[in-house]
C-alpha cells in the first residue's frame, strides 16, 4: 500500500523555482492497477518518479508498505527500489550489453541469489511474457514491443509489492501497446501485482482500476470524479 | 557470490559482458596503447640493464676476474706473488688465478713509426686461461704460450688499420700478426717484438691494450715474485662478495675487492645518468597511460550513462556499478601488460639478432623484471585511479539525470 501526504516537488531551473508538485496527497491499495493521467507537464511522470524513489521529494511523505521512505538513506533507498519494487520505462531502458535473460535476471543475481536459480526465475517471467524463444538474444535483436516486454519481465521477477510503469506505450504502435497493456492487466489480475501507471492515452484507460488525474502539480478532483463516474466505476474503490 | 545483496560477484558478472559485447575496436586500441607504456617504461631500463650487463660481464672476463688482490697499503706491487698464488689456487671455491705485472711503456710501429704510450701487461698464459678470456678471442695468430720471449699480444683497436680514418682510437696504424713492434719500457730498455696474435673482445678499454709472458717482463723489469695485480676467478659473479671474504679469511692481507667494487666507479655515473631518464621516461608513460586510461573510461562511462541510471534505478548499488568498469579497467591493464611483455621480449629478441653496438661491445637487452614488476604495479594503480574518478563521477549523479543520458 501507498500512502503519500501532502507530495511537493520543486524543480530549480537557473534561479527559478518550478513547482512540478504541489502537495499531493492519494493513497494506492495493493493489488490495484492504477493510472495516473493528465496533461503533459502535469506532473505525473514527478508523480510517479517520487512514488518509485528514484527522485528526491522537496516536501511531503510517502509510505510503502508501512516505510516512511523519505527517512531512508541513499544505500537503503537502493536496496528498496532492489527487493520491493519494480519498473517499465517509456524507452525500455535495458542493458544493452546484456542478453533477453540477463537483463531480466540481474535484479535477482543482485541479491545474492545462486546464478542458475536467477536463469530459472528470469526465463519462467519471460516465457510469462511469451519471449520463452528469444532468452539469448541481446536486445537490438528485439522489436519495440519485445523489448518493453522483457522490460516488464524484468521488473517482475523479483515478484516486487509495486510496479511502476512510466509511459511504458509512448513508443509502440497500438498493437504492440495493447498487448502490453493486456500484460500488465494479466499480472494484475492473475498474481495481484500492484501496478502504476503513467498514460496520457485516453483509450489506455479501459486498462485501469482507477485513474489519478494530475494537473498543474495538483490532483485534478474533479475529473477524478467525473471520470470515475463514467468510465471506471470502481475507480476509488479498494479491490 | 555475497548474499548481501550486491556482492561484488555482480560487478564482476557486468564487466564480462561488457567486455564481451562491448566496442572490440576501442578494448583492441586500450590494451595496446597500455602496452605501448609498458614497452615506453622498461625500453630504456632494458638497454641499461643490457649495457650493464655486457661492462660486468667485460670487467670479469677481461679486467678483473670475480675478485682482484690488489698491494697493500703504500706498496706498489704484492710481495711474493707466486707463493699467494698458490696459496690461492688452494682455497675452495676458486677455479682460476692469474698474477699480472703492469708497466707504463711506449709502443711503436717499426714500419710506420707510429708509437702510444700504453700500460703493457705480462701474465702467464696459463694461469691466464683460468682467470680471462683473452684465449678465446684471438682473431688473428695465436695465443702466448708459456715460454714465449720476445712475442706481444696486441688488442685489436691498439693494432688500429693503415688508413687512419677506420680507428676508433689512437692506434699503431694497422699492425698484423708478424709485424715487429719496438717497446720502450720505463727502466730506459728498448725491445722489438713481433706481434703473435691479434685479440678482439669488442670493449674498447680491453681492446687498446697489449701483453707479454712474465718471463718476458721479468727479464726486463727484474719483476720476479711480485705482482701489480692477482685475478681471482670463482664460480660465479653472484658470489663474488662471498669468495671475497673466503680469501681475506684464509690470511690474505692484501687489499681484496671484488669486481663489482673495483668498476662500480668508471660506469656508476653513466648508469645513474641512465636511471635518472629512465625514471623520468617512466613518470611521463605512466601520465601518459593515466591520462589514456582516464580519457578511455569516461568516454566508455559517459556513453553508458543512460546504462548507469538504469542499473542504479533498479537497485544496483553504486559500489557494484563502480566496481564493474574497475575489472574492466583492470582488465584492459592486465591485457595490455601482457601484450607489452610480449612486445618487449619481442624486441630484445630482435636486438638480440639485430645487434646494438655499444662502445664495450654487442649489448643484449636484459629484460629487467623487477623493474618490469614496479611499473606494473604503478601502472594498476594509477589505471584504478583513472578509471575510479570519471566512474564515481558518473554513478554519483541523480538517477534521471543519468537515465537522460
Amino acid at each position: 500500500m501507498i500512502e503519500v501526504t501532502d507530495l511537493k516537488k520543486i524543480y530549480l531551473l537557473g534561479a527559478v523555482e518550478v513547482a512540478a508538485l504541489r502537495g499531493v496527497s492519494l493513497s494506492i491499495q495493493k493489488g490495484e492497477f492504477v493510472g495516473i493521467m493528465g496533461p503533459s507537464g502535469s506532473g505525473k511522470s514527478t508523480l510517479l518518479h517520487q512514488l518509485g524513489l528514484l527522485d528526491t521529494p522537496t516536501g511531503g511523505h510517502i509510505r510503502i508498505d508501512g516505510t516512511d521512505v523519505a527517512q531512508l538513506d541513499d544505500e537503503a533507498r537502493t536496496r528498496f527500489r532492489l527487493l520491493h519494487l519494480g519498473y517499465v520505462f517509456q524507452d525500455y531502458a535495458l542493458v544493452s550489453e546484456l542478453t533477453v535473460k540477463e537483463n531480466v535476471a540481474i535484479p535477482t543475481i543482485m541479491q545474492g541469489k545462486p546464478l542458475a536459480e536467477c536463469y530459472v526465475a528470469a526465463t519462467r517471467v519471460l516465457e510469462k511474457v511469451g519471449l520463452g524463444k528469444r532468452l539469448d538474444h541481446l536486445v537490438f535483436e528485439l522489436s519495440g514491443g519485445e523489448q518493453q516486454r522483457v522490460s516488464i519481465a524484468r521488473a517482475l521477477v523479483n515478484t516486487p509489492s509495486i510496479v511502476f510503469a512510466d509511459e511504458p506505450c509512448a513508443n509502440l504502435d497500438t498493437e504492440n501497446s495493447r498487448t502490453v497493456l493486456e500484460l500488465f492487466r494479466a499480472v494484475n489480475r492473475d498474481l495481484g501485482q500492484t501496478v502504476v501507471m503513467v498514460s496520457h492515452e485516453p483509450w489506455h484507460m479501459e486498462y485501469f482500476d482507477r485513474i489519478i488525474f494530475i494537473r498543474d502539480g495538483l490532483l485534478d478532483t474533479e475529473r477524478i470524479l467525473r471520470e470515475g463516474q463514467q468510465n471506471c466505476p470502481s475507480a476509488g474503490e479498494t479491490p | 557470490m555475497e548474499n548481501n545483496h550486491g556482492g561484488y560477484g555482480v560487478s564482476l558478472y557486468l564487466a564480462v559482458r561488457a567486455i564481451r559485447r562491448g566496442n572490440r575496436s576501442t578494448l583492441v586500441l586500450t590494451i595496446l596503447i597500455i602496452a605501448l607504456v609498458i614497452v615506453l617504461m622498461n625500453f630504456l631500463g632494458m638497454i641499461i640493464s643490457g649495457v650493464v650487463t655486457l661492462y660486468n660481464d667485460q670487467m670479469i672476463d677481461y679486467q678483473y676476474g670475480h675478485v682482484a688482490i690488489e698491494p697493500r697499503d703504500k706498496e706498489i706491487v704484492i710481495a711474493d706473488a707466486d707463493a699467494l698464488v698458490k696459496r690461492l689456487k688452494q682455497i675452495p671455491g676458486i677455479t682460476g688465478v692469474s698474477a699480472h705485472t703492469g708497466t707504463a711503456v711506449t709502443i711503436t710501429n717499426i714500419k710506420t713509426g707510429k708509437l702510444q704510450s700504453k700500460s703493457l701487461t705480462a701474465f702467464n698464459p696459463e694461469d691466464e686461461q683460468s682467470a680471462t678470456k683473452y684465449h678465446m678471442v684471438i682473431t688473428d695468430g695465436d695465443y702466448l704460450s708459456k715460454g714465449d720471449t720476445g712475442q706481444i699480444l696486441i688488442g685489436t683497436l691498439l693494432a688500429g688499420n693503415e688508413d687512419e680514418s677506420q680507428d676508433k682510437m689512437p692506434s699503431l696504424g694497422g699492425i698484423k700478426v708478424g709485424d715487429r713492434v719496438e717497446v720502450a719500457y720505463s727502466n730506459g730498455v728498448v725491445k722489438t717484438y713481433r706481434v703473435k696474435g691479434i685479440y678482439e673482445s669488442l670493449g674498447v678499454l680491453i681492446d687498446s691494450s697489449a701483453f707479454v709472458t712474465r718471463n718476458e717482463m721479468d727479464s726486463i723489469m727484474h719483476s720476479e715474485d711480485t705482482a701489480t695485480e692477482i685475478l681471482v676467478r670463482g664460480a660465479s659473479a653472484d658470489d663474488a662478495p662471498a669468495l671475497k671474504y673466503t680469501i681475506m679469511s684464509y690470511g690474505v692481507e692484501e687489499k681484496v675487492k671484488t669486481w663489482n667494487e673495483k668498476g662500480k666507479g668508471i660506469m656508476g655515473d653513466a648508469i645513474s645518468s641512465f636511471n635518472l631518464i629512465k625514471n623520468i621516461m617512466t613518470f611521463v608513460s605512466l601520465i601518459v597511460a593515466s591520462v589514456v586510461v582516464f580519457i578511455v573510461t569516461y568516454i566508455n562511462i559517459i556513453n553508458r550513462k543512460k546504462q548507469i541510471g538504469i542499473l542504479k534505478a533498479i537497485g544496483i548499488r553504486k559500489q557494484i556499478i563502480v566496481g564493474s568498469y574497475l575489472i574492466q579497467v583492470l582488465f584492459q591493464c592486465a591485457c595490455g601488460i601482457l601484450v607489452g611483455i610480449l612486445m618487449l621480449n619481442a624486441i630484445s629478441f630482435v636486438l638480440t639478432v639485430i645487434k646494438l653496438r655499444f662502445p664495450m661491445g654487442y649489448i643484449t637487452p636484459v629484460v629487467d623484471y623487477s623493474t618490469l614488476a614496479v611499473s606494473i604495479v604503478l601502472l594498476c594503480i594509477v589505471s584504478l585511479v583513472s578509471g575510479y574518478i570519471p566512474a564515481r563521477q558518473v554513478v554519483n549523479e541523480e538517477i534521471l539525470d543519468a537515465m537522460r543520458g
